[in-house]
């Protein structure tokens, strides 16, 4: 274990070497620029372009670029063998993985996953549901003792709580919308910065065996928890089955990433289509031009209900007999 | 699908009381969609879904004679709202006639912080009023905050603390920073002060 924890830490760092280097080379130029001529009739957005080695991606033009810090890079893998097999690098946006750790926006977002589908089932009755108590224990003067009214009340012993927890509550609220895009930011940004962010061209893997992958994920260091993102929510039938026999693996659409989820997992691992949509959402919700309404929850506990409430004192005051 | 209809109208002939309604709630479209559960979710993806019931009886206020065209969309397009705020178009001189002038980019990286401009590529600089009471009279502080924020935070309220020092001549002014936001809220109505602060840095 330790030396599988030393190996991973060496194997970071080199990561992390390659990639320092590439940003020191230089910041405006691009890679392709140096090494291979690329055919700039690609007009779509991440192009794998076709070389001796195979496709490699070699840029990535972003959305809202913006002028004050360089685009970070990330490797694009390849699941098919066990080994890794880089593909080429990409440009993520500094806005969606190089924001501020807004560690209390994560937490907001954690608390708020947590609560809005918690219901709280405690419940006590209160002294005039408890049975007994409508008595006069004793009475009023003359006993030397407390006035008492009824063996319910909250000072006696098996008597009923005051204030106590009553029924059913659901603690349902809505956390604005930017801090739950910022939330998604900020916990992309920590992945990222702690390269547990891993980026592969699709999921297809040869076989269907679970070993396969949790050896993959064993010799690339994934670690014992990840989350597979895809773009659409029908995933491959391979990995799908393959994830499904390993706990701690989990498959993702895009549509669903959140917080918590990114958090519980060690390595998050998105295909390019995948990554294509979350920033492209992510930074659309930046520059977006509607304007950010508070969420009114306008839902009653009567809506829920199956059949309409019947009011009982109309029943009460009802003193013909009915004539049919 | 029929021979399911057939085992239903079957079973509800037994019961000629029920026959009605259970006859009447037999449509095209209830008997699709729990065909469909009962195939499962492959079936669902591989065939067509369930033909939709069209609700509109009476067709003849409606237009017959149409033609569907997908090429003119485009003459739509410009009527729709935009979604994202678009860029700044390409002005001849700055400022502009309604004094908006963009960051000066060779000013802005000499500093040790940054305030970014906001989506609408305006400074995020917003006056504010808190409510306060001393010795039970209500009073109204003015504040200005300071949003966006990037590198160091510190130095940018010392600075800002001692160019509105000076521009008031005053001996103290109150300041707060907030690390973990990005933010920094300045007591007093100083915005235009630290707006004008902010565009001499070349924010």
């Amino acid at each position: 274990m330790a030396v599988s924890k030393y190996m991973k830490l060496v194997a970071r760092q080199g990561l992390y070497c390659k990639i320092k280097l590439r940003e020191f080379s230089s910041s405006s130029c691009r890679l392709q620029e140096v090494t291979t001529p690329v055919s700039s009739s690609s007009e779509q957005n991440a192009a794998p372009v076709e070389t001796k080695e195979g496709p490699q991606i070699l840029s990535r033009s972003l959305k809202f670029p913006v002028d004050h810090t360089h685009p970070r890079l990330a490797w694009l893998d390849s699941m098919s063998s066990i080994e890794s097999k880089k593909l080429g690098l990409l440009d993520l946006h500094p806005d969606i993985f190089a924001t501020y750790p807004r560690v209390d926006l994560l937490h907001k977002n954690v608390h708020w996953q947590k609560m809005y589908r918690y219901i709280n089932y405690n419940f006590e009755p209160s002294r005039a549901e408890m049975p007994g108590g409508g008595r006069k224990p004793w009475p009023q003067k003359g006993l030397g003792k407390a006035r008492a009214g009824s063996i319910r009340s909250p000072l006696f012993i098996q008597g009923a709580k005051a204030f106590g927890p009553r029924g059913p509550i659901n603690y349902f609220f809505m956390l604005p919308r930017s801090q739950r895009a910022t939330g998604l930011r900020v916990a992309l940004t920590c992945k990222y910065t702690q390269n547990d962010l891993v980026i592969v061209d699709n999921f297809d893997i040869p076989t269907a065996d679970p070993d396969f992958l949790s050896e993959m994920a064993d010799v690339r260091f994934w670690g014992h928890s990840i989350l597979f993102v895809d773009d659409s929510d029908v995933m491959p039938e391979k990995i799908s089955e393959a994830v499904h026999q390993i706990r701690g693996f989990n498959l993702m659409p895009a549509y669903g990433l959140n917080v918590f989820s990114m958090l519980k997992h060690e390595t998050l691992v998105l295909t390019l289509a995948a990554l294509e949509r979350i920033e492209g959402k992510l930074l659309e919700e930046l520059h977006t031009t509607a304007v950010e309404t508070k969420y009114v929850n306008k839902l009653r506990p009567e809506d829920f209900r199956t059949r309409p409430k019947v009011d009982s004192t109309m029943y009460k005051s009802f003193t013909k007999p009915l004539e049919f | 699908m029929a021979a399911y209809t057939v085992a239903l109208f079957r079973a509800c002939s037994q019961c000629k009381r029920i026959l009605k309604p259970v006859s009447a709630a037999i449509d095209k479209s209830h008997v699709s969609k729990l065909w469909s559960v009962l195939e499962g979710s492959k079936r669902l993806l591989t065939t067509a879904p369930p033909q939709s019931t069209d609700k509109i009886e009476d067709k003849s206020e409606y237009p017959v004679d149409f033609e569907i065209s997908y090429d003119e969309f485009k003459h739509v397009l410009p009527l729709l709202p935009i979604e994202t705020v678009p860029g700044v178009p390409n002005h001849p001189s700055y400022p502009t006639p309604s004094g908006w002038f963009p960051p000066n980019l060779e000013l802005r990286s000499k500093q040790k912080y940054l305030v970014r401009r906001t989506k609408n590529h305006m400074l995020p600089v917003y006056p504010g009023t808190t409510h306060k009471r001393i010795e039970h009279i209500k009073t109204v502080q003015h504040y200005v905050h300071i949003k966006k924020i990037e590198g160091d935070i510190w130095a940018l309220e010392a600075d800002l603390r001692l160019h509105l020092q000076q521009k008031t001549g005053l001996p103290k002014i109150k300041t707060q920073v907030h690390e973990v936001g990005r933010f920094i809220r300045v007591r007093g109505m100083y915005a235009d002060e630290v707006a004008s602060f902010l565009f001499g840095r070349g924010m």
